[in-house]
Parts: C-alpha cells; sequence; structure tokens
C-alpha cells in the first residue's frame, strides 16, 4: 500500500511540479530535488522486500536507458540487452566471489565496485561486436540477429560449464556496505542506495550525452543516415559507439540485478526477458529518456504487484492470477498501448503541458498551495504593474 | 602416412561423431527427416512472411495462436472426433482467431512508435500462452498427440522415414501447392498481392485492402495452426512446445528474405535440415545443448553476406 502512495507521490509531484510559478530552470531542479528526496526516503518507509524490489527496479532502469540509447535515440531495434545484462551479471558473480562453487572459494575477491565496472566492460565489448555486426542489418534483420544472440547465450553458459557453473548456476557473497556506511544503513538499504546513485548518475550522463553533439548525431542517423553523412558524421562509429554504450549499461544493471540475488543461473535472465525490457520500453515511450522509469515499474510491477491486484477484481479468481499471470499482463499492455498510442512518458509529459496550460483557478484544490501563490503573485504583480484586468492567471505564470 | 591418415581421422573425430562418410545412408535419412520436419517449419515462416508482407510487422504470437488451437483439437480428439476434422477445425479456429485479433485489437493500435504493433502481437503470445496453462496444463504434460499418419516406418531402400514425417511433407506440399494457386490464379489471391505491394493503387482500382489485411492474417492464422498440429506428435503437446519452432520459423522467413514466401519456404526446409544435421554430428566437445546457438550463428553469418536474406530484394525498396 505504501509503495502505492509512494508512487502516486511521484506522479504527483512529476505532474504538478510543472506548474510551479518559477523559472523552468529553477523548476527543473526543484521538481528533481522533490523525486530524488523521495527516492531517498522510500526505503526507510518500505518493507524489506520491496526495499530489494526497488533495487532490482534501478538496475533494470539502468538497463532501459542503455536499450533507450540505441533503440529510441539510435533507432535500431536491439533484442539481445537481457543477453548483456545476463554477461554482466555472470562476470560480476565470478569476479566477486564463489562460495562453495566447484569446490574452490575465490580468495581474493574483486571489491563490488571493480566487478561492477568490468561486467560494463565485458559487455562493452560484446557490443561491440553485436554493434559491427548489426551494420550491415536493418529492422527485422537487425531483430532477428540481436535476438539470436539472447537466445544463444543461455546455452552457451550451460554448456561451457567450468566457469558459469552450469545448470546449478554460481552462488556468491553478500556485497557488505563500504565501511563508511556500516551502522548507517542495512544491507538492504545500502544495496537500494547503490542501485539509486548508479541509476542517477547513469541518468545524468545519459542526459547530456543526448542533448549534446553526439546525441544529435545519434538521432540523426536514426532519422536519415544519408543527411547524417551529409553533414560530416561518422554514421559507422556513431552506430557502433551506441550499440557499445548500450551494452556497457546492461552489463552494469546485470550485475546490480544480481547483487541482492546473490545468485545468478543462465535463467535468471531469460531471452524473452530481452523482447520484455524493448516492449517495455514501447510502452514507457521511445527515444524518450524519462521512458525508463515507467518501463522499469512495469517490469517490476507488473509481473507481481498489478497481477495480484487486478486479480482481486470481482469475477476474478485468485486461481486465474497464480497460474495464468500472462493473461494480465498481455491485457494491461494491449491497454495502455491503445490509451496512449506514444507510450507512458509522452502523455505524461503532455498532461504536465496541459496543467501549465489550464488556467490554474480551475483546478481542484489538490494543488491550492499553489493557487494561493500564484495568487499572491498575482496581487503582487498588480500592485506593481497597476491594474492588469483581463490578464489570466496562467498568462502570469508563464511570465513569471 | 599411416600416422597422417590416422591424425586425419582424429581431426574428423574431434569435429564430427559420428562421421558422415561412414555412413552415408544414416546422412540421407537425416536429410529426408529435416525437409519432412522443414516443412512444417517452411508453413509457420508462410504465415509470417503473409502477415509481414500484409502488415509489416513480425507475428510472435503466430506460435502460440497455432499452439492453442492444437490444445482445442486434442481436446476435440479426447472427446472422440475425428482426426482429419479436428484438423480442420484447429486451421479454422486459427483463421478465425488472427481475423479477429487483427480487427479488433491490432488495427485499433496507432502505430505512432515503430514497433507498437509487434508489442501488441507479443502481448498476444503472454495471453494465449497464459491462457493455455490455465485451461489445459493440468495432468501429466506433455500430452501425448496422435498423428494422424501413424508412427510406423517406411522403407525407402537405403533410409526410412515415418509415415508422420511422410504425412507432413504432403499435407505441407499440398498447402503450399494451394497457396500458390491462390495468389496466382484466383481473384482474391492476386489482390491480396497486390494491396501488399501497392495499398493506395489497389484501392483506387476497387479492392478493399482493410478486408486484404483481414484475410491475409487469417490466412496466416490457418497456416500456423496446421503447422503446430503437424509438429505436435512429434513433440509432444505442452505449453512451450511452438517457441523453438517459431524461432526456426523466424529464422527460415528471414534467411528466406522476409517478403518472399518461396524463399521463405526454402529457408524453412533449409533450417529444418540444418536442425536434424546438427542433432546428428554435433561433436561431442560441443554438445547437443548447442543445437540451436549453432542454427542462430550459422543465420548470423548467412545475414552478414546476405543481409537481406538469402532470397530478400537488394536495400533500398523496404527493410
Amino acid at each position: 500500500m505504501s509503495v502505492l502512495l509512494l508512487w502516486l507521490a511521484v506522479a504527483f509531484v512529476y505532474i504538478v511540479g510543472a506548474a510551479a510559478p518559477v523559472g523552468s530552470r529553477w523548476r527543473l531542479i526543484i521538481v528533481s530535488a522533490i523525486l530524488i528526496a523521495i527516492a531517498c526516503a522510500a526505503p526507510f518507509l518500505l518493507p524489506v522486500y520491496r526495499i530489494s524490489q526497488l533495487a532490482r527496479f534501478w538496475a533494470l532502469g539502468i538497463a532501459l536507458l542503455g536499450l533507450n540509447i540505441v533503440s529510441g535515440y539510435g533507432g535500431q531495434l536491439s533484442l539481445g540487452q537481457g543477453a548483456f545484462m545476463l554477461m554482466g551479471a555472470y562476470t560480476f558473480a565470478v569476479l566477486t566471489d564463489r562460495v562453495e562453487q566447484l569446490g574452490q572459494v575465490d580468495s581474493h575477491p574483486w571489491p563490488f565496485w571493480a566487478a561492477l565496472v568490468m561486467a560494463g566492460l565485458v559487455a562493452c565489448a560484446a557490443g561491440v561486436v553485436l554493434g559491427a555486426l548489426a551494420l550491415r542489418w536493418r529492422g527485422v534483420f537487425l531483430a532477428l540477429g540481436t535476438f539470436s544472440a539472447a537466445i544463444a547465450l543461455p546455452h552457451i553458459l550451460l554448456r561451457y560449464d567450468n566457469f558459469s557453473g552450469g545448470a546449478r548456476g554460481l552462488r556468491f557473497g553478500a556485497t557488505p556496505p563500504p565501511p563508511f556506511l556500516r551502522g548507517l544503513l542495512t544491507q538492504h538499504e545500502w544495496i537500494y542506495f547503490l542501485g539509486l546513485v548508479s541509476f542517477l548518475v547513469t541518468f545524468y550522463l545519459c542526459w547530456n550525452l543526448v542533448r549534446g553533439p553526439w546525441g544529435k548525431g545519434l538521432v540523426g542517423t536514426r532519422d536519415s543516415e544519408v543527411a547524417a553523412r551529409a553533414i560530416g558524421i561518422d554514421v559507422t562509429r556513431v552506430k557502433v559507439e551506441a550499440f557499445a554504450l548500450s551494452a556497457a549499461l546492461g552489463g552494469i544493471a546485470g550485475g546490480l540485478y544480481v547483487i541482492p540475488l546473490r545468485f545468478v543461473m543462465h535463467e535468471t535472465i531469460e531471452p524473452l526477458e530481452s523482447i520484455y525490457l524493448f516492449l517495455a520500453l514501447v510502452v514507457g515511450g521511445l527515444g524518450n529518456l524519462g521512458a525508463a522509469i515507467p518501463a522499469a515499474a512495469l517490469l517490476t510491477y507488473l509481473p507481481t504487484d498489478l497481477v495480484r491486484v487486478v486479480g482481486q477484481m470481482p469475477g476474478l479468481g485468485v486461481e486465474l492470477v497464480s497460474r495464468a499471470p500472462g493473461l494480465i499482463q498481455g491485457a494491461l499492455v494491449i491497454l495502455v498501448l491503445l490509451l496512449m498510442p506514444e507510450g507512458v512518458m509522452p502523455t505524461l509529459q503532455r498532461l504536465q503541458a496541459q496543467y501549465v496550460a489550464i488556467s490554474l483557478h480551475r483546478l481542484p484544490t489538490a494543488i491550492l498551495p499553489i493557487r494561493l501563490l500564484s495568487a499572491f503573485i498575482r496581487k503582487r504583480m498588480a500592485l506593481a504593474n497597476g491594474p492588469s484586468l483581463g490578464r489570466d492567471v496562467h498568462e502570469e505564470v508563464r511570465d513569471v | 602416412m599411416g600416422a597422417l591418415a590416422q591424425g586425419l581421422t582424429d581431426i574428423g573425430h574431434l569435429f564430427l561423431t559420428p562421421k558422415p562418410w561412414e555412413d552415408w545412408a544414416l546422412f540421407g535419412e537425416q536429410i529426408a527427416r529435416g525437409v519432412a520436419i522443414g516443412s512444417a517449419y517452411a508453413l509457420l515462416a508462410l504465415a509470417i512472411v503473409l502477415v509481414f508482407r500484409s502488415s509489416e510487422l513480425l507475428n510472435f504470437a503466430q506460435g502460440e495462436w497455432g499452439m492453442f488451437t492444437t490444445f482445442v483439437a486434442w481436446s476435440l480428439i479426447v472427446a472422440g472426433v475425428n482426426l482429419g476434422v479436428s484438423f480442420l477445425a484447429a486451421t479454422a479456429l486459427g483463421a478465425a482467431l488472427a481475423a479477429v485479433m487483427f480487427r479488433l485489437i491490432v488495427e485499433k493500435v496507432k502505430e505512432t512508435l515503430p514497433l507498437s504493433r509487434a508489442a501488441v502481437t507479443i502481448a498476444f503470445f503472454l495471453i494465449f500462452n497464459s491462457a493455455a496453462v490455465w485451461i489445459y496444463a493440468r495432468g501429466q504434460l506433455p500430452k501425448y498427440f496422435p498423428s494422424p499418419f501413424g508412427l510406423e516406418s517406411v522403407d525407402f531402400g537405403p533410409f526410412t522415414l515415418s509415415r508422420h514425417e511422410l504425412g507432413t511433407l504432403l499435407v505441407s506440399v499440398g498447402v503450399m501447392v494451394l497457396l500458390y494457386w491462390f495468389f496466382t490464379r484466383t481473384k482474391i489471391g492476386l489482390a491480396m498481392r497486390a494491396s501488399a505491394i501497392n495499398p493506395y493503387a489497389s484501392r483506387l482500382m476497387g479492392i478493399n485492402v482493410g478486408q486484404m489485411l483481414t484475410l491475409g492474417w487469417a490466412l496466416g492464422g490457418a497456416l500456423g495452426s496446421a503447422a503446430a498440429f503437424l509438429v505436435a506428435p512429434l513433440t509432444g503437446l505442452f505449453t512451450a512446445f511452438m517457441f523453438p519452432i517459431l524461432i526456426y520459423a523466424f529464422a527460415g522467413a528471414v534467411v528466406g528474405g522476409i517478403i518472399n514466401p518461396p524463399g521463405a519456404v526454402l529457408g524453412g526446409i533449409l533450417i529444418g535440415i540444418g536442425e536434424n544435421l546438427l542433432g546428428t554430428y554435433t561433436p561431442s566437445w560441443l554438445g547437443s545443448e548447442m543445437k540451436l546457438p549453432l542454427i542462430l550463428l550459422t543465420i548470423m553469418a548467412v545475414l552478414l553476406v546476405r543481409p537481406t536474406g538469402l532470397f530478400g530484394q537488394a536495400e533500398g525498396r523496404q527493410a
């Protein structure tokens, strides 16, 4: 229940925050600060299993940010993100620790951060290879080529079991918090914050990247390769770089994903997971950086909580929910696509824009403080500028 | 010399076990088997190509619709219905399912993002997979699914095939000939091809393009159901049995060039042969688990050499 309240608070701040009567730069800073504050407060308000769930949520968010770079901004349909996650997960598991694995315990385990970086690098190397191959493929051929990688990898891991542990998978030790945080945070909270900070850093970097020249070049390549080439963009290089970056983020996400599980096997991230990642991103809104949040929420809550909630509706039984969750998941995805054809995030942004555009005095009392504030500003301005009858509130807000 | 020959044999052992040049009959039998099972993959690949040509999307639900209708056919058979009748019922149900789903939902979803319709078919994949689990996955799985032709083997001199494999081949070839006739000799078939190639001109010619699209989906659904019905006696009937087949069919369709029906048939058959040969001759250090990855790697290699499939069109027309 409290998780639902937190998410409602996030949505409320996100939409209504746009109406805050301050300049756009300050608005951005204030809204992000409140959202980050909510994210930081979350682990102290939620039960333990919710915290682990959210830790996986941030990991999925990072993988989705990567996928969005290559598929959303780069326009390259990649159905192989799950493979990169699995690579990262195995790299992390092998490097950190092997507990009673193959009769040997790694006496010099890597620190978690080095293992995470290595997970990213290994996946990045694979991404360069796949990206170079993908240069020749387009459309469905690209989809099949990348999906082949996602299907093949678990089989390969299953077959070559002298490092992957085969069907038994790999267990590894917990990742304890660093000394300066010991005592401040519990194990679960530490892993949550590790995921949160990684996500925020990744998000900030991606945000800068897609707004900068490299991102513009990538979008240009997506929209017209010929035109992009004509203005001097190295199309080949940009495409491979996008794949490499996306794979690296996938690898890091894979490592973060398995930290709370302390276990990885070939089925931890199934081939279909790659398709689900893409599907979630389509629902969230391709080519929109914020889409990672609703998409990760969909992947996190759809198989568990949403299905349970829908199952409690009259006419549907518990049996349906436990035996056939896919029925509800599929129906929900279709519903979202019918109602919000461009994805969740663009729809939210439109709602946001409407909040700024419609006159504030017609809004429900939910945003009473903002109404009062804007009325106050209006009075002050009226005093300063003389009578300004007939001006609408929203114009004033815009002026401010 | 002796040492050299020994060395060569050792290398042969390393790569291929058993060696095809020591037992040509086995080799021929595996190829014949591959053609037979490949013809079922070819049917599903044809279904994928039909849908792709009419709506430009990959239908991920194709395999699961086939799986679902095969379960329905199974319950008909258990209730005592004739095998042939239940086959027809399953294909009709597959066609109806595909047409209704297309008309009611796929068509309504706006293609504002690339692949949002493909996302809908993935949602169908989930829905029908779950529905089959919910309704049918009770008791022992996989269910025994009887073959309409029997499973006794037929002797062809150097090798043997089971009657089911022979029947699969005959039915698939029959369906393909029928489709060929339909698309080249009938008015509706020509109208379907026309509306796939140029919907605007077709509309000007008085063709109801929407109807033709629905018909394409229905045909795809029927083909998918037929393929599932033919494969089920070999794999046994369980809720995941069509997923690898769908991958093979995708691969076949893509290798064949995705918009080229004869290419899809050839692609499907090539995949069938490849699957059988790899299953038989995979060296021990690779193991049979590597069959699927090896096929996929082969396909990736094929796509590297010919990025639009073996029989696809040159770049420029469409992806």
